[in-house]
């Protein structure tokens, strides 16, 4: 089989246990409540509830310590069953009764085994009849529709899908650090670095539980589950709050499709990673939010309003309990939504129950954190991080080092050209600030004079930071388009509050005003204001958020026109147009994103021998020696050797040093093309040579001899060592893999009398008896 | 009452019942063609075409056209007779030499394996030849490490030889721990047991000096000791090494302590270290396993008292009813086949003459247990081994058979004059004898030009540790084992031990563990090996890899042959069958002149 194959495989095993759990368990679950809704709303209440669900059952488990196999089995299913039998008004003991009756039938001969077959066949085929019929309704009937959805995750599979195929490992510096905390809850430890949302944690340690994958496989292919499902709670989204029915398409399409967005809003969609996992959640928050808010006074004690406001509640508990970054963009997002719905929002009767929704919510999710933080588990370094920037302590840029989180290159790229801006600007600042002290302080009507000119500023200021970090097109105008289109939208919604249509318009205000939120917090720094997020992490929420305001947008100029119930199906004909006008224009023209494919931090090379090794072998009775985070990849099937480690013991070596590895097979992999591990220096790229092996061991800790130059030196000396070991062991030491950037050698060991591997390879210092005299 | 219809159908019932149960037995008693040798071939002159060695003088080889092996040392001695015997069955050319300085280096002509007789033919300017050698490819082997001293005070030597530390020169042994690898048959542990019973099977070299190996060794045997009798825990590392092998850039330096190069043990730890030396080793073997029973059956009534006393029946009776079926049953379970040396009668001047009457049915029962018959030249007491011959010619005449016999067991010492008289009446068929094991004969040989030599590799009764190590060092050479079970001792017992049960007690559980390892080679009877003894005699062969395909070219069909790998596997076979004997090592049968063996490219479970 080969690795792609296998690829394949997990990402498939992976996807359907997933979306089983949380899109169709709730779905049988709440088929009752769910039933007479649209696709979308069925699809976006039960998506939240399954996570929720999940990952509580998660901390529950966790904090009780008795998580396992049957314990997270039995704490899915025995609630699921009486969520079920309540919600679906199905009698569990009517039900009990009616299957020991036909069982004891069966025994006593009086139904035979056909007859009782010939029951479950027609109770099959009911179900079937069902599933036909559904399809037929759902799909044969928005064959349109659905034709689009298709493209979508067509499009989405050729931009993020073939990274999995072409890439095996993974694609942020951060993951160990997760793999780390999942593989320790496997040993009963949540929260082993501290308090932390665990959300993203628990979901995967649960499918690896559950489901007995790999943690390390999941996590290289969850990334793909979480882009689809990030996709697809936009698109659900939109078509909730758009009048036509296929702008949305066209927003999704653009989305994923368009190379219009700067590579760091999307180049962290290529790894599995809290964050983006997150963001999930905020649009739904979004959108529960504004249906409760367009919920009529009259109606705010009805089933439907609690159980918008529950979800609402769900959601927002969701992106507080796998990341904080979601949480803010989500409550500045509420604070636009609350902006654009006033006159509700200030209504006692709204206010009171949004209020109450939204502590529940922050209960909700801070409750497992708060029962860890009493027992006495400290917070992890990020999250006090995290704390003191709410508190206005410390800006994002301020504490990096403090802060544990995972950056892709293009961020880093993006965060070090802010920087220098930073650092230009400050100068010019400091300039000004001296001559400003040579000039005599202004009066007031000189400050009214220097309004207009700020405002003029400010608004080119913005602009800037849009072309910066949010468009990737040269021309300034988009970036002005940009800031046009959300004070439009600002404006449409007023002239639909004017026409009467006061919900939709409250909703393309509230729009307006989250991204206008959100511009406030990705210029920040520019406008001197308190820096929460860091304007590259903050784009990646911005382009999403804008995608959903641009495609309301568009539907509001489409509504405004074709306002009348009459006009629908032109309304949708001109959309459908639009749409395909507009995906085909960006195909003429070109303007398809290439995402770079390739991880820096794990090679194919190595993680097809991990796969092979974890295969081939019994569990412990393998070691792995290399410079990669197989230590938690292969947890919980052999042990890891770091190459550093391995280097150092015999850098200074006599006669008597000895290098024991004490496993049957011992592998090391070594990379003949050393990855930087986001780390760029001058010869980057360059392959392992004797120039490299001759240079000293990097003396430094942590990962850092692992990181540019210094992989470059390892793997170099690493190569020799084997080619050293190889001579005196010919037949033994065998090449395990090779490609044209990779080795792997394995050698096995007789257990009763294992193999020094210390040896003088040439580039070490062997030191004989005279030499110490 | 029974009505005579339900008797008429009882009595049709029984009938058919009896029909059933007896038809066979008739039949099979019918078919049984007792009195024809199926494993009989015609006596040949094959000898004439044996494989021979080429002596190479060291002083003036020039070219060769084969392996060589130096052997650097006493001419006469037994390593030098074990490596020579090793030469003609692994088809390579010989040069021996008193001293290194006799050997004139020549590149073209490189030695394959140089074999030290001791560490004293390397020292000084010998040692400076020596690793010139080894750098150039050349296997080099010490046969034994003599004297520690010599090896302490020379560092270079000590480098040379990848010893790390000597520890002491003469350290005691609690037993030997084998590693597989080197020799077939797996890894296997040679201590000192706490039964009174099984401490006799100890007789390895237990005292030897304490070599600590260093890094770039691989270490194959090593002794083990009394941990409570140590200052300080020892690693198992640091255990005192016996056989190691150590590698310097590319090159092999083999060393041994203890005498296991002089006696046929060589043959193995010789094959096995050109094995460990090489990408692969492929050479021919014999593929025969034996079982030989001496002196069984037998059929004069002699020492009857004595055998009254003991098992309260007469020779005969007791061979027939007590040894015969257990016999059996042990080599059933053992999956091999018997050869019985049948023996009339011991003592030819007591007057007690043997009975013909038990001949038939021991054919019959052998041909059921696809076994073969033998003679038994072996006597207690006769004129002469003329007389006796004549007398059992007599007898078998007189036995009313037309068995041809086609091996013959005989002594060692009675060798030359046996072959003296094969042309008498009785011995005119017989084209291979068996003799115990002794060092004087090779383990498989011509004795005359139509007339091959099996030597006895095991006592079956009598089975020690170092029979152990030479008869895996014989099977990984020659994948050939020839276990005798000889019952003189049995028939006229002299001491507590010489009784059935004890014997039968002692042979069963020899036969069932060690050679439990070694069923992937063929089973038969001494003619059958004998055929296949010629053929690996004669043969010449050479072989060739280009990238994952071996040749084999040899001269003789149906040859047999070892390819041993380091894990490599085989996928397909083009002339020939293969059989897996162990990991990495197969049987292959060339059924044409050529065989090309195809080897597995090592692919991954999850490939690119």
């Amino acid at each position: 089989m080969s690795m792609t194959t296998l690829v394949i495989l997990r990402f498939a095993g992976i996807f359907a246990a997933y979306t089983g759990l949380t899109v169709l368990l709730p779905a049988i679950m709440f088929r009752r409540i769910l039933a007479g809704r649209g696709l979308s709303e069925q699809f976006l209440m039960c998506y939240t509830f399954g996570n929720f669900y999940i990952i509580n059952i998660v901390f529950a488990v966790q904090l009780l310590h008795i998580s396992g196999f049957w314990a997270l089995v039995l704490f899915t299913a025995v609630p699921g069953i009486l969520i079920w039998s309540r919600v679906n008004r199905v009698s569990l003991r009517e039900l009990c009764i009616k299957t020991g009756i036909i069982c004891k039938k069966i025994l006593q001969g009086s139904m035979g085994m056909r007859g009782a077959l010939y029951r479950v066949c027609n109770r099959i085929s009911a179900v079937l009849k069902r599933l036909v019929r559904l399809f037929y309704y759902k799909v044969i009937c928005n064959t349109l529709q659905w034709i689009l959805v298709g493209a979508v995750i067509i499009a989405l599979f050729w931009i993020y899908g073939r990274n999995l195929l072409l890439t095996y490992g993974y694609c942020a510096s951060d993951i160990p650090v997760h793999l780390n905390w999942i593989n320790e809850m496997v040993r009963g430890n949540l929260f082993s670095d501290g308090v932390y949302p665990f959300g993203f944690h628990c979901m995967i340690y649960y499918l690896h539980t559950v489901f007995r994958v790999d943690t390390y496989a999941i996590l290289c292919v969850f990334y793909l589950v979480q882009v689809f499902f990030i996709h697809m709670v936009l698109l659900a989204v939109m078509k909730l709050l758009c009048r036509s029915l296929y702008l949305p398409y066209a927003g999704v399409l653009v989305y994923i499709l368009g190379n219009l967005w700067a590579k760091q809003t999307y180049s962290r969609f290529g790894a599995s990673l809290p964050q983006e996992f997150g963001m999930i959640f905020v649009i739904p928050s979004v959108y529960f939010l504004i249906s409760f808010f367009q919920t009529e006074k009259e109606k705010l004690k009805t089933r439907e309003t609690k159980l918008l406001s529950g979800c609402f509640a769900l959601a927002f508990a969701l992106t507080l309990a796998i990341h904080f970054y979601g949480t803010m963009i989500a409550g500045l997002c509420c604070i636009g939504i609350a902006v654009g719905f006033c006159p509700r929002f200030l209504n006692k009767e709204y206010f009171k129950r949004i209020m109450m929704t939204g502590i529940i919510s922050v209960f909700l999710a801070v409750l497992p954190m708060g029962i860890a933080f009493a027992g006495g588990t400290p917070l992890q370094g990020s999250l006090g991080w995290g704390l003191s920037v709410i508190n206005g302590g410390k800006s994002d840029t301020e504490d990096e080092e403090a802060s544990s989180e995972d950056i892709t290159m293009e961020e880093m790229a993006a965060r070090l050209n802010e920087n220098s801006k930073n650092n230009i600007k400050s100068n010019n600042a400091k300039s000004m600030q001296t001559n400003m002290t040579e000039t005599p302080e202004s009066t007031f009507a000189d400050k009214v004079r220097e309004i207009p000119e700020k405002i003029k500023n400010t608004w080119n200021m913005m602009a800037q930071r849009i072309g910066e970090f949010i468009i990737n097109l040269p021309e300034q105008w988009c970036a002005y388009a940009v800031l046009i289109g959300i004070a439009v939208v600002i404006l449409l919604g007023l002239i639909f509050i004017i026409l009467r249509k006061t919900t939709y318009g409250e909703m393309l205000m509230s729009a307006g005003f989250c991204m206008g939120i959100l511009t406030l917090l990705l210029c920040a720094s520019g406008l001197g204001l308190p820096m929460l997020m860091d304007p590259a992490r903050c784009s990646i929420y911005y382009v999403y958020l804008l995608i959903l305001t641009l495609t309301v947008l568009m539907d509001g100029i489409l509504y405004l026109i074709f306002m009348h119930r009459l006009f629908t199906i032109p309304r949708n004909v001109l959309s459908f147009i639009l749409t395909v006008f507009i995906v085909g224009s960006m195909l003429h023209q070109g303007m398809i994103k290439m995402p770079g494919f390739g991880s820096d931090y794990v090679s194919n090379g190595a993680l097809t021998c991990l796969s092979n090794i974890i295969k081939e072998n019994e569990d412990k009775t393998w070691t792995i020696v290399s410079a990669n985070d197989e230590t938690q990849m292969g947890l919980d099937h052999g042990w890891h050797y770091e190459t550093i480690t391995f280097l150092r013991n015999m850098e200074y070596m006599n006669k008597d040093t000895k290098l024991i590895i004490p496993t049957k097979n011992v592998y090391f992999f070594i990379e003949k093309i050393p990855l930087n591990y986001a780390v760029l220096y001058s010869g980057s790229g360059q392959s392992i040579s004797k120039k490299a092996a001759s240079q000293s061991l990097p003396n430094s800790g942590g990962i850092t001899m692992y990181q540019g130059e210094g992989r470059w030196i390892l793997m170099s000396r690493m190569y020799y060592w084997a080619q050293a070991f190889k001579e005196r062991y010919p037949n033994d030491m065998k090449v395990y893999y090779e490609s044209e950037d990779f080795v792997c050698y394995v050698m096995p060991q007789n257990m009763y009398h294992q193999y020094n591997f210390a040896i003088d390879y040439g580039y070490n210092q062997f030191r004989t008896q005279e030499d110490k005299n | 009452m029974v009505s005579k219809r339900k008797f008429f159908s009882i009595t049709i019932m029984m009938f058919v019942l009896l029909f059933l149960f007896q038809f066979s037995m008739v039949i099979r008693d019918r078919q049984n063609t007792y009195d024809v040798n199926s494993n009989f071939t015609t006596r040949q002159k094959d000898g004439k075409n044996v494989w021979k060695i080429k002596q190479i003088d060291p002083v003036a080889v020039r070219t060769t056209d084969r392996s060589y092996a130096l052997f650097v040392g006493d001419s006469s001695s037994d390593m030098a007779t074990a490596v020579s015997r090793w030469c003609i069955y692994a088809k390579w050319d010989m040069a021996q030499c008193r001293n290194l300085e006799d050997y004139q280096e020549n590149d073209k002509a490189l030695p394959g394996m140089l074999i030290l007789e001791s560490e004293k033919y390397a020292l000084g300017d010998n040692l400076e030849k020596l690793e010139k050698l080894e750098q150039k490819g050349v296997i080099i082997v010490f046969g034994c490490l003599e004297n520690p001293k010599n090896i302490e005070k020379n560092q270079e030597l000590m480098d040379f030889l990848g010893i790390y530390k000597v520890v002491s020169e003469k350290t005691k042994l609690t037993g030997v721990k084998l590693f597989e690898g080197l020799l077939l048959g797996g890894e296997v542990v040679y201590e000192t047991p706490k039964e009174k019973e099984e401490k006799e099977r100890q007789d390895l070299q237990l005292e030897i000096p304490w070599y600590q190996v260093g890094s770039g060794t691989k270490t194959y045997m090593v002794g083990l000791l009394d941990h409570s009798k140590q200052k300080t825990q020892v690693e198992n590392e640091d255990l005192p090494t016996i056989l190691w092998r150590n590698g310097i850039k590319g090159g092999s330096v083999f060393c041994i302590v203890g005498d296991y190069m002089k006696d046929s043990t060589a043959l193995g730890l010789l094959n096995g270290m050109i094995t460990e030396a090489s990408e692969y080793y492929i050479y021919p073997v014999v593929n025969a396993q034996n079982l030989s029973m001496i002196n069984f059956p037998a059929f004069a009534d002699e020492n009857d008292e004595e055998m009254m006393k003991l098992y309260s029946q007469s020779v005969t009776g007791m061979t027939r009813d007590i040894m015969w079926p257990s016999l059996v049953s042990i080599v059933e379970k053992g999956k091999l086949k018997m050869t019985c040396f049948m023996q009339p009668q011991a003592d030819y001047e007591d007057g007690i003459e043997p009975d013909t009457k038990d001949m038939i049915f021991y054919l019959k029962q052998m041909k059921e247990q696809e076994a073969e018959v033998g003679l038994s030249l072996e006597y207690k007491n006769a004129g002469s081994l003329r007389e006796k011959l004549d007398q059992d010619a007599d007898f078998f005449q007189k036995s009313d058979s037309s068995y041809k016999y086609g091996a013959a067991f005989a002594e060692e010492r009675d060798l030359d004059t046996i072959t003296g008289l094969m042309n008498t009446e009785l011995l005119k068929n017989v084209s291979t004898l068996v003799c115990e094991y002794t060092e004087k004969e090779p383990v498989v040989s011509y004795c005359t030009d139509s007339v091959t030599l099996q030597s006895v590799t095991s006592d079956g009764m009598n089975y020690s540790y170092s029979d152990d190590i030479r008869m895996r060092s014989i099977q990984s050479s020659l994948a050939y084992t020839n276990v005798m079970l000889n019952m003189h001792d049995i028939f006229w017992p002299q001491q507590k031990t010489d009784r059935w049960q004890i014997m039968q007690k002692h042979f069963s559980s020899n036969i069932l563990t060690y050679w439990k390892n070694f069923t992937g080679f063929g089973s038969m009877t001494l003619s059958e090996s004998n055929t296949r003894i010629r053929t690996f005699l004669n043969l010449d062969f050479s072989e060739s890899r280009t990238e994952n395909e071996i040749t084999l070219e040899t001269s003789e069909k149906g040859s047999w042959f070892l390819l041993r790998t380091h894990g490599e596997e085989i996928a397909e076979i083009e002339g020939g069958t293969e059989k897996k004997i162990e990991d990495g090592t197969y049987l292959i049968q060339a059924q044409d002149t050529t065989v090309k063996i195809q080897i597995k490219t090592s692919g991954l479970h999850y490939d690119r």
